[in-house]
């Protein structure tokens, strides 16, 4: 394990973060994933240039029709191009991982500083609400939520984000208890500093690389809660389509004799390299960020 | 110690409250009911209200809630309202498949991912521990329902004597078992691995070698008991998301478990059956952790005491 | 030493749990499997000279009592053991059951009088009498019963005043003896003894129905006329049925009927290809992968129904019928059921399906016209395109809604819908604000009162969000029902159909659906009425069969 001294009490950001710039470039592991995740987010967002093909244009004559130099992933039941419908895939897995983290930090920062910061009663309530939510599989809760809310790349971004919340709050309620002992926080109490203050100008700062870390490393598992979903029915709207919408419907096309694996095979492909992508960096950032946060 | 257990408990009954408070909430605002599609495509609307009056829908929501609250400490769940059977018989039959399958898959997991981390450990840096190790990362990463639909495809599609649905005869456990278990095999491979290689530094194992312990021996008596502890706190984190795997791998492979009964009925909104499968989950996931915490606390005095001698 | 035990204690409780959960699982799975389930359902099939035929279908999910469930595949079941006074023949023509010939009808057509077969003994021993058929028709107006199709029937005297919880008997049966009894009905209602040979008229003998209160039509609880009764039933696994050796129509050819419930379609299919059963349902979307290597035991059959994209005529841009007819011109029918129904079916060339009375033979198939269509918008005050959205589609239908998503965005219409579930796309329906969505209306049987009436009449086209409202047209349907004289009849829905197809074009007709199913060469008679297996005609041949297996 590396050595590192000590974050002074209040971080000089640039020297800890060059630090951990410098920890994780020498982490051949983490810089591969970090150029898989940006090339994904250059198709996600150059996905109209990058596409061969408009991926809704339906051109039944090509149905199921397999691999081939115009379509390398072949077509669908459409005869739509699967290249070029995961390129755009590529988009609402990407949006619904990020916001849904998003949503989920504000959420998940808000309760697990309050908890931590305030203590006592308020602490009670929110650890137990943690712990309701923890105490049922994720998918349960956000299928239920998906059939409430109905099908929609906007109600996925809620369903699941709202449903993240609790491990950012366990991480945050953590952090903070910490933190509150520190000496600059108790004299900024002292000297009569409000608690919102406290909160945003000397929690927040310190809580940025835990929340880092969890945002990447809820990204993947994001995908993932949305790939499962679209597979029960519940993801965007057609003829959007995402990578677990296009395993989902494939299932009727196997061929009986599996001869259109293309089918299934490509866009769960597109889905895993996304998903070890996002792992291994958020592996390699946890790391170069915080060395004590490590297992 | 029974302070903390009578707390414990308690804390749990509250817990499986609240879910069972949200998840009714969340059902109760769905959209659509049943009764339209129970009663097809030429119901007139005074149908339609008889239908939901006899049902009860029509009551406000805190007094359902309460009548199935009230239900369930008499160990009634309802009434399904299609196939018009006891909640609990149908939980029942589709618990038994549920557990078979999580059970077995975990079982075998655990074996393989054993198995896996004690040779990628001893022989760490190598190509075999580096190919293991990628194949874990994949393991680990790869939806669940994907891995059974490419199962599916390149092997029950191909060996017409592996089947691809149901869980009654031995053989058909291969496929889906592999699937829900692929990710835990590969985690649990990946902790053994790291937690056998901290093992190995540690001065007793040294001792034990140079005593002339065989190397097989040294690692089944002394390195694996050692990294046992990390391995059981997963088995009691993986509790909850072996039954959501389970729920797309019953879908998958035409299993009748809790999973499938669940998302089966939640599209007809059969909500007494949904209620019924969705606390059934919450119950075992709690027990669970309540098992998992209660064996910290035998353990670790620390926690219970409230870490006073560190 | 004192550490290592602490450290080994956990992992003993944990195994001791799983071991735990393990033994409790498989002691339940036992108690739940036993009645007639296993793995290979029936080995014995023709070994021993008997006659099995092992059928694959979906799970019912509700109940096999005819009275409160309204789906195919309860009634494939339910027919075989219990019958109706009158049912539909393999080609759709009606024939006596339970009666010794079809009733008589007064002049003003509202009274009928019938008289039942001696002898008929359902499969408890009890005797059938007009006892029986008096208290089936009671049943079904008791509202407690919660039966769903009784509309087909209230127009018998006192049905409504049973339904009201007005009344405890139904006035409108008079029974004169054992096997005489008449039933009299509000007003003259032309389709009346065809509803009767439906299944939602089934005949339950009185004691053992009442007895069974609750429970009847659950699992294996149903008793009736029918050459078959069961043996047992898990609505999850398998169904049994044997031979009812005292059919009053005559010998029965099988010895053993087995239901074996797939919820998977590709599961069931591969049970096919594996000989696990002997026949089975074939979806449009796996018929080209079977049509190739299978196609000796591929039988297709043509339901009475039609495909069709229901629109709401209250909401914009689809109140312009000229709108309504550019949808229908983007349309390239003979392509969409080529490619995307692969061919299991018939281009649309109106509303009417081609067996019913009353549809037009001499109407070409939809014309296919993406210019004429862009026009007819512009003519609409749309030059631009225009967006409809709003629309729910289930997931049967998806593969079909994103197909026409495909053909009306190239004349710039911006089709979006959602994909929900049933129980969401029913509800929404019902409220008759639903924008558009797709539908396969099959009729009961060959008249067009039900394709017709239940979804276009004034006074029902709402709870389908249609909002059709035409006097012209209505006046025509009432004319219809009240008509005994079926020619007759047949010319006026052929005039109401017009208003749907051409004049008005209510709806978006797409195709008539065909429909297939797999067989072994061995079954013979294998014949499905409308979208209802007849298993009660099924023989097996087992010479062929013993050939078959080798």
């Amino acid at each position: 394990m590396k050595k590192r001294k000590e974050p002074s009490p209040v971080l000089t950001y640039r020297g800890y973060y060059r630090e951990s710039w410098d920890l994780l470039r020498r982490d051949p592991l983490a810089m591969i994933s970090l150029v898989i995740v940006l090339l994904l987010v250059i198709v996600a967002v150059f996905a109209p240039l990058i596409a061969p093909y408009d991926p809704d244009k339906q051109i039944l004559s090509q149905r199921l029709m397999k691999p081939c130099m115009e379509h390398w992933f072949g077509c669908d039941e459409h005869g739509r191009d699967i290249l070029s419908r995961c390129i755009y895939g590529c988009r609402i897995s990407l949006s619904v991982g990020l916001v849904s983290q998003i949503i989920a930090t504000v959420i998940g920062y808000f309760m697990g500083v309050c908890a931590g910061y305030f203590g006592g009663k308020v602490d009670a309530a929110i650890s137990f609400l943690v712990q309701v939510f923890s105490s049922l599989p994720d998918l349960l809760l956000a299928m239920a939520l998906m059939f409430a809310l109905g099908r929609g790349l906007v109600n996925l971004y809620i369903s699941l984000g709202v449903l993240a919340w609790s491990r950012t709050a366990r991480l945050i309620r953590g952090t903070v208890l910490q933190l509150k002992e520190k000496e600059y926080v108790k004299s900024c109490r002292v000297d009569g500093g409000s608690n919102l203050r406290i909160i945003l100008r000397h929690l927040l700062p310190n809580c940025i690389p835990t929340l880092i870390i969890t945002i990447t490393m809820g990204i993947p598992s994001a995908i993932l809660s949305e790939a499962s979903l679209s597979f029960l029915g519940l993801g965007v709207r057609a003829p959007m389509s995402s990578w677990g919408d296009m395993i989902s419907a494939s299932r009727a096309f196997m061929g009986s004799d599996g001869s259109k694996w293309f089918y299934s095979f490509f866009p769960g492909l597109c889905m895993i390299v996304a998903v070890i992508a996002f792992n291994t960096l958020g592996d390699g950032l946890r790391d170069a960020l915080d060395p004590k946060l490590r297992k | 110690m029974k302070r903390y257990l009578v707390k414990r408990v308690l804390l749990a009954l509250g817990i499986l409250f609240s879910i069972s408070l949200i998840t009714f909430f969340i059902l109760h605002i769905m959209p659509g009911d049943a009764v339209a599609l129970m009663l097809g495509d030429t119901a007139d609307p005074n149908t339609l209200e008889t239908v939901r009056h006899n049902l009860g829908m029509d009551k406000p929501f805190p007094q359902q809630y309460l009548e199935w609250i009230m239900g369930v400490f008499t160990g009634d769940l309802g009434t399904s309202y299609f196939q018009r059977k006891p909640v609990a018989d149908l939980l029942l039959s589709a618990f038994s498949y549920t557990a078979k399958l999580a059970v077995v898959s975990y079982i075998i997991a655990l074996a393989v991912g054993l198995v896996v981390g004690v040779v990628s450990a001893l022989n760490r840096g190598a190509i075999l521990d580096r190919g293991l190790m990628t194949l874990t990362v994949v393991g680990i990463s790869a939806p669940s329902f994907w891995i059974a639909i490419l199962l599916q495809i390149f092997i029950g599609l191909r060996f017409k004597a592996i089947p691809i649905s149901g869980l009654e005869a031995p053989i058909d456990y291969l496929l889906p078992c592999i699937s829900l278990g692929l990710r835990y095999a590969a985690s649990i491979a990946r902790i053994t691995r790291t937690s056998m290689l901290e093992v190995m530094g540690q001065d007793f194992i040294r001792t034990a070698r140079a005593k002339g312990l065989s190397p097989l021996r040294t690692v089944l008596v002394h390195m694996l008991r050692n990294a046992l502890i990390p391995i059981i706190t997963v088995i009691g984190a993986d509790i909850g998301t072996l039954f959501a795997g389970s729920m797309l791998t019953e879908s998958v492979f035409n299993i009748n478990g809790v999973g499938k009964l669940l998302v089966d009925n939640i599209t007809k909104r059969d909500i007494p059956v949904v209620q019924g499968c969705v606390i059934c989950v919450a119950i075992i996931c709690v027990v669970v952790y309540l098992i998992v915490d209660l064996l910290y606390a035998v353990v670790d005095p620390n926690i219970r005491l409230g870490g006073e001698e560190a | 030493m004192k550490k290592k035990r602490n450290l080994f204690r956990p992992f003993a409780a944990a195994l001791a749990l799983a071991l735990l959960l393990a033994g409790c699982g498989n002691g339940d799975a036992d108690g739940s499997a036993a009645p007639g389930a296993s793995t290979e359902p029936s080995q014995s099939a023709g070994a021993d000279g008997r006659k099995v035929f092992r059928f694959g279908q979906a799970p019912y999910g509700d109940t096999l009592d005819m009275q409160i469930s309204t789906g195919s595949a309860s009634a494939a079941i339910a027919d075989e053991i219990t019958e109706s006074l009158l049912r539909f023949d393999d080609d759709n023509n009606e024939e006596v059951v339970l009666l010794t010939d079809f009733p008589t009808v007064s002049e003003d057509g509202t009274v009928y009088s019938f008289e039942l077969k001696q002898g008929v003994k359902f499969t408890n021993g009890t005797e059938l009498t007009a006892r029986d058929v008096k208290f089936t028709f009671e049943r079904m107006f008791t509202p407690a019963t919660g039966a769903k199709s009784f509309s087909y029937f209230n127009m018998i005297v006192g049905a409504k005043d049973m339904l009201d919880g007005k009344a405890t008997e139904l006035a409108g049966i008079e029974i004169q003896d054992d096997y005489h009894f008449t039933i009299t009905l509000e007003y003259a209602f032309a389709p009346f003894v065809k509803n009767l040979g439906t299944s939602y008229a089934d005949i339950f003998p009185e004691d053992a129905c009442t007895q069974a209160g609750d429970s009847w039509g659950i699992d294996a609880n149903l008793v009736g006329t029918g050459p078959y009764k069961f043996q047992s039933n898990d609505p999850n696994t398998e169904a049994v049925l044997v031979k009812n050796e005292d059919y009053h129509g005559g010998e029965v050819k099988l010895d053993e009927i087995h239901v074996i419930y797939y919820s998977d379609t590709t599961t069931k299919l591969l049970a096919y290809e594996n000989g696990d059963i002997d026949a089975c349902d074939l979806p449009a979307a796996q018929l080209s992968q079977y049509k190739d290597a299978y196609s000796d035991q591929i039988t297709a059959y043509y339901p009475l129904g039609t495909c069709f994209l229901s629109l709401n005529l209250d909401i914009a841009p689809m109140n312009d019928v000229r709108v309504r007819q550019a949808i229908s011109l983007a349309v390239n029918r003979e392509e969409l059921v080529e490619y995307v129904l692969d061919g299991a079916g018939i281009p649309a060339t109106t509303y009417l399906n081609p067996s019913i009375p009353g549809h037009d033979d001499s109407l070409p198939v939809y014309e296919y016209n993406v210019e004429r269509a862009r026009q007819l918008l512009a003519e609409a005050g749309y030059p631009d395109g225009v967006t409809i959205e709003g629309g729910m589609v289930r997931q049967a239908e998806q593969t079909l809604a994103t197909a026409i998503q495909g053909y009306l965005a190239e004349v710039g219409i911006n089709f979006v819908f959602d994909t929900v579930d049933n129980a969401t796309w029913s509800s929404e329906r019902a409220t008759g604000k639903l924008p558009f969505t797709f539908i396969t209306w099959n009729a009961l049987y060959a008249d067009a009162d039900f394709q017709v009436y239940n979804y276009f009449y004034g006074a029902n086209s709402g709870r389908q969000s249609v909002n059709y409202s035409n006097p012209e047209f209505d006046r025509l349907m009432d004319d219809a029902r009240s008509d005994t004289d079926e020619s007759h009849r047949a010319e006026l829905y052929k005039q109401a159909d017009k208003f749907l197809s051409d004049t008005d074009m209510v709806c978006v007709s797409l195709y008539y659906p065909q429909f297939q199913f797999l067989a072994k060469p061995y079954v013979k008679n294998m014949k499905v009425g409308n979208l209802i297996y007849h298993l009660w005609n099924i023989d097996i041949d087992l010479d062929a069969q013993a050939a078959f297996n080798g």
